[in-house]
């Protein structure tokens, strides 16, 4: 077997004094490609994937199964293997998250990172795994609830990860034709039958103390379809499991995102806006979404006439604005965050809004390229 | 070339292409619009736009031609729409790579798609050079 140690480097550019300082084994060879491949592609979205493939020199076809299939006949050497880990660790910290900051005394990541320091991580299904995702057939033997998966030694703090298989109800509807005549006569007075089927998936939910600003950010695993449910409840459970493996000590401020609607919909110099619902003192709402996402709303004819026709302003509680982003020679990302207020909470006498949702992010640098930019609205 | 040489040369078909009328109106109408306005043409923009009933074997025929047109008229895309209704633009080599194999590479999950000719439609945009050099 070879063996190699490695302190790892990330090469994104403005984020380029992040290091991963825990010194890791990676094992080289077929099995460590596949442990990678198959976490990859059963957690990062293919857009995405693509674009860390290309950003680290790893060939790709059109699709994961031919991707895969040409990366048999390609040289993977361990240096690419390490960026392929850490690409993946990095997807787990930020990939697709809804967010929440928290604001902290002064000096609590440091507290934490000395915490984190001397802390045993209890061996368990996640943590013998961790950072490639179990397989599936072990869904059943995983540990219930929410389990403490790895420690991260960050740059600018620490993050605290978390697993658990999170189980998604998908509603699906069934083909009355299909049922036996019994059945079919059960339920002969319902115009449509629906199933719902279990979906189960690994999920990371991070706790990071960030020395930047003092802040203490949330994220957990929200890919776009996650109902608004199912991200409150994952909150809730990252809490209590950080309390009850980690420190009951956390609290802190939560930060509003609220006014950070308004304010990115008007600085037209701030991204693309590439969704927006607001309401009119002439009594509607409007969901306006650009198709190709290569154009600014705001700019759009149809937006600018429309407001044009107003005397009063519009009135924004959502908006999704998206940024292009330079990660290496020939790749750019687009990481997006989606503010998504409601019309209850901007018609209150105190609109708020705890949680945002980061889209898209290859690597942390654009996470935190997104942090730092929306860290100046609220 | 000049839309209106495009134009010319339609009128000189016009005995011996059926759609070349339509696709005349098509220039009309796009001339009369600011560019700003086509940015995203469907066959209902069209139909819409030249106060047809339904979108005719006629309208397509004429758009293939315009889009087949030397220079080019429009630009095609090739859009998929996901069941939760997110639009991808796929390439064009992507979609006939997918017709002529049968099976689509689906934009977000990378796996192969073998019902995707129901979640694709096609919308067009505009030679910006030569609507450029007629503004």
């Amino acid at each position: 077997m070879n063996v190699h140690y490695c302190v790892k480097k990330a090469s994104s550019m403005s984020y380029s004094t992040f290091v991963f300082v825990t010194l890791e084994i990676i094992q080289c060879g077929d099995k460590a490609l596949n442990d990678i491949i198959n976490s990859i592609r059963r957690r990062i979205p293919w857009t995405i994937a693509q674009k860390i493939f290309r950003k680290h020199s790893v060939p790709t076809s059109q699709g994961w199964d031919r991707t895969i299939s040409k990366l048999s006949e390609f040289n993977i050497d361990s240096e690419i293997l390490e960026d392929l880990k850490s690409a993946l660790t990095e997807h787990l910290l930020c990939g697709d998250k809804a967010v929440s900051f928290y604001s902290h005394p002064k000096g609590t990541a440091a507290q934490y990172s000395n915490l984190a320091n001397n802390f045993q991580i209890p061996e368990n299904e996640f943590s013998k795994n961790y950072p490639f995702l179990i397989p599936e057939n072990k869904y059943p033997s995983a540990p219930l609830g929410v389990h403490l998966a790895a420690i991260e030694h960050l740059e600018n703090g620490v993050a605290f990860v978390f697993s658990s298989i999170r189980e998604t109800r998908i509603r699906e509807p069934i083909d009355v034709d299909g049922l036996s005549a019994k059945l079919q006569s059960d339920f002969s007075d319902y115009d449509e039958l629906v199933g719902i089927k279990v979906k189960k998936t690994q999920a990371f939910d991070v706790v990071w103390f960030s020395t930047l600003d003092d802040v203490v950010i949330h994220l957990v695993d929200s890919p776009r379809g996650t109902s608004h449910e199912n991200t409150r409840m994952a909150q809730f459970l990252l809490m209590k499991a950080f309390r009850e493996q980690v420190s009951n000590l956390i609290g802190g401020q939560i930060q509003n995102f609220f006014p950070a609607i308004q304010k990115v919909y008007s600085n037209s110099n701030e991204g693309m806006v590439v969704e927006l619902a607001f309401s009119t003192t002439t009594g509607s709402l409007k969901n306006e979404k650009m198709r190709r996402k290569k154009s600014d709303l705001r700019q759009e004819v149809y937006h600018r006439g429309g407001k044009q026709a107003l005397t009063t302003p519009i009135e924004p509680y959502m908006v999704s604005v998206m940024w292009k982003r330079k990660v290496s020679d020939d790749v750019f990302s687009n990481p997006e965050i989606s503010l998504i207020g409601n019309t209850r909470s901007a018609a209150s006498g105190n609109p708020t809004l705890d949680t945002a949702n980061i889209y898209k992010c290859i690597d942390l640098g654009d996470f935190d390229y997104v942090y730092r930019k929306i860290s100046n609205y609220i | 070339m000049q839309i209106e040489e495009i134009k010319e040369e339609l009128y000189d078909l016009s005995s011996k292409v059926h759609t070349a009328e339509i696709s005349v109106k098509i220039l009309e109408y796009l001339l009369s619009k600011n560019k700003n306005d086509l940015q995203f043409i469907t066959y209902q923009s069209l139909q819409l736009g030249l106060d047809l009933e339904v979108v005719n074997a006629d309208l397509v025929s004429a758009v293939s031609h315009l889009t087949n047109h030397n220079p080019p008229v429009f630009k095609p895309h090739i859009m998929f729409v996901t069941e939760e209704e997110e639009e991808y633009e796929i390439s064009l080599e992507e979609y006939q790579s997918a017709l002529k194999n049968g099976v689509l590479v689906h934009p977000e999950s990378g796996e192969e798609c073998i019902d995707f000719k129901s979640k694709l439609f096609p919308f067009f945009t505009l030679n910006e050079t030569l609507l450029e050099e007629n503004n």
